[in-house]
């Protein structure tokens, strides 16, 4: 397959960045996405020029290191992350465009690469559990009921990729922050920080620079995770019981 | 301050969206008086009248809630757009529909709308109508709402000002509606696929009821009450009169 590749190049933070236009050829089609940059870049290293920057680690699907908005899309036309998609997902002959995810709390570092250490300020914000020490407790010690355990754990899936933030039109982190808000609140474990966490979480997102939330659901439609929208339903109405039980953020 | 933090902004944006539906359902319920006859509707409109003490707080309150939505409304516009600064080259839309996209338009069309509203009937600013006539309530000279609405909706552009209103209001509402569950968190999974279907139910009903009364007038359906007909009638004789009538000195008209 043959494809004309447009990507967004900038030398590093704060610098001016621009399109530029490659042309790759003789990728099969169970060439990986990520494989397909990495040809690209062998051959601009052999060409003596600089190779795209992109983020990558697992290149399994689990660790959400791996970013890139391509034609459009967080994560592009397949819903999993960028490093599970394949090039025959796209027709021969077809123009791709490659951007870095767009966000004031993401700023640039380098071509496709942005710094999405505003996720960590949210989870250093609250999301932790305070836990007894001592021996590891029983099996089943603290029984929870089936459904609030499914709904912990469909939570947790969050791998913290922030295409929700790259999709969202308001640049909003609202699904991410909600899914680590709601896997705590769905279990006993979460009880102690319950009040406090949303509200230092909110406040740790708020300052980190995201928009906010219109119920676009254009988050949920990218997440290779399938985060639901429920997850901001019902942060909100933490958020809603943490304020009317008089707590502030103390972050 | 509640209002500082995302979350609750989104929260006062809905409390007072709700408020506004609410004034927006009650004076929908108001306005269909106007198929009970002229009657109904007038006594209605005196009604408001003669309370003073409960209308005007009302009417503060409303402003207020009005004045927040909309400062809001304009905030969290500049806040989105600040959060992404850099556009993208290429963006589709999966999921995000017209309407919930186009909230802030929707929303300044109806201000524009409210102004020209209140401008038109109630501070009897724009015309039509020209005269605002008086009638008689159970012996006491009212105000002829009914004939005020009815001659103002006579005219085709302003009821089309009106409709066209309403179908901004109906977009709003559409996303609106729904919205609000979403903000307060008054949702659960099972209950997803009705609540999204709550805003553009509700929006279409509310555009609907509105709806009806300028295309009575326009159908004919709501008309003028006889007696205006004949003052009309009355009026529009001495005026002709007036024309053809040489006056006193021997000229026409004005052409003195
Ligand atoms: C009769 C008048 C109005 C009614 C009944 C109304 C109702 C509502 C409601 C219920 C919401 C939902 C809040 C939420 O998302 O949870 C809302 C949102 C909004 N309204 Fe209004 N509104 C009205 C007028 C206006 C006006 C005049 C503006 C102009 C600035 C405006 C701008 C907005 C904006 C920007 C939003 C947020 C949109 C979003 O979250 O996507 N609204 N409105
Ligand atoms: S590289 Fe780990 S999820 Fe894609």
């Amino acid at each position: 397959m043959n494809f004309t590749v447009m990507v967004w190049r900038q030398e590093g933070p704060k610098k001016q960045g621009r399109m530029e236009t490659h042309k790759v050829s003789g990728i099969t089609e169970d060439t990986s996405f990520l494989e397909m940059l990495d040809i690209l870049n062998e051959e601009l290293i052999e060409k003596g020029e600089e190779p795209i920057a992109f983020d990558h680690d697992c290149r399994e699907g689990i660790c959400g290191a791996c970013s890139l908005h391509i034609n459009g899309v967080a994560h592009g036309p397949e819903n999993t992350t960028t490093c599970q998609l394949h090039m025959r997902s796209f027709d021969d002959g077809d123009t791709i465009v490659i951007e870095p995810f767009r966000a004031r709390a993401f700023p640039v570092i380098k071509d496709l690469v942005v710094d999405r250490s505003g996720f960590e300020r949210i989870i250093e914000a609250g999301g932790y559990v305070s836990v007894g020490t001592g021996g590891a407790p029983d099996a089943n010690a603290l029984p929870i009921a089936k459904d609030e355990a499914e709904e912990a754990f469909d939570a947790a899936a969050c791998i913290g990729c922030g295409a929700c933030v790259a999709a969202c039109k308001n640049a909003s982190a609202m699904l991410f922050t909600s899914a680590k808000v709601s896997q705590f609140t769905h279990l006993p474990q979460g009880e102690p920080e319950r009040h406090q966490r949303v509200v230092n979480m909110v406040k740790a997102m708020d300052d980190a620079g995201f928009g906010n939330c219109t119920n676009y659901q254009e988050c949920e439609a990218v997440c290779p995770k399938q985060i639901s929208i429920m997850n901001i339903h019902t942060m909100n109405r933490e958020y809603v019981k943490a304020k009317l039980a008089g707590t502030s953020a103390t972050a | 301050m509640l209002a500082t933090t995302s979350v609750g902004r989104k929260l006062v944006m809905a409390v007072t969206g709700i408020g506004l539906f609410l004034f927006v359902v009650g004076h929908l319920a108001g306005n269909l008086l106007i198929y009970a006859g002229p009657d109904a509707l007038n006594a209605y409109a005196l009604k408001l009248k003669e309370m003073p003490y409960v209308v005007w707080p009302a009417r503060l309150v409303i402003l207020s809630i009005f004045l927040v939505h909309i400062y809001l409304g304009l905030e969290l516009y500049r806040q989105n757009r600040e959060a992404r600064p850099d556009k993208y080259f290429q963006e589709e839309t999966l999921r995000a529909d017209f309407a919930s996209r186009h909230m802030l338009f929707t929303g300044l069309m109806i201000l524009l709308f409210v102004v020209y509203h209140l401008l038109q009937f109630t501070f009897h600013a724009v015309p039509p109508p020209e005269h605002i006539y008086t009638t008689d309530l159970k012996g006491k000279e009212v105000t002829d709402v009914y004939t005020m609405v009815v001659q103002g909706f006579q005219t085709g552009g302003v009821s089309a000002i009106y409709i066209l209103a309403q179908v901004f209001l109906a977009l709003h509402l559409s996303h609106a509606m729904t919205s609000v569950f979403e903000t307060f968190g008054w949702t659960a999974t099972r209950f997803r696929g009705y609540i999204e279907k709550v805003g553009p139910i509700v929006a279409t009903v509310i555009c609907f009821g509105y709806i009806t009364i300028p295309l009575a007038v326009l159908t004919g359906n709501l008309r003028l009450p006889d007696s205006v007909i004949e003052q009309q009638a009355l009026e529009e004789m001495e005026t002709n009169m007036i024309d053809v009538m040489p006056d006193p000195a021997g000229r026409r008209g004005d052409q003195s």
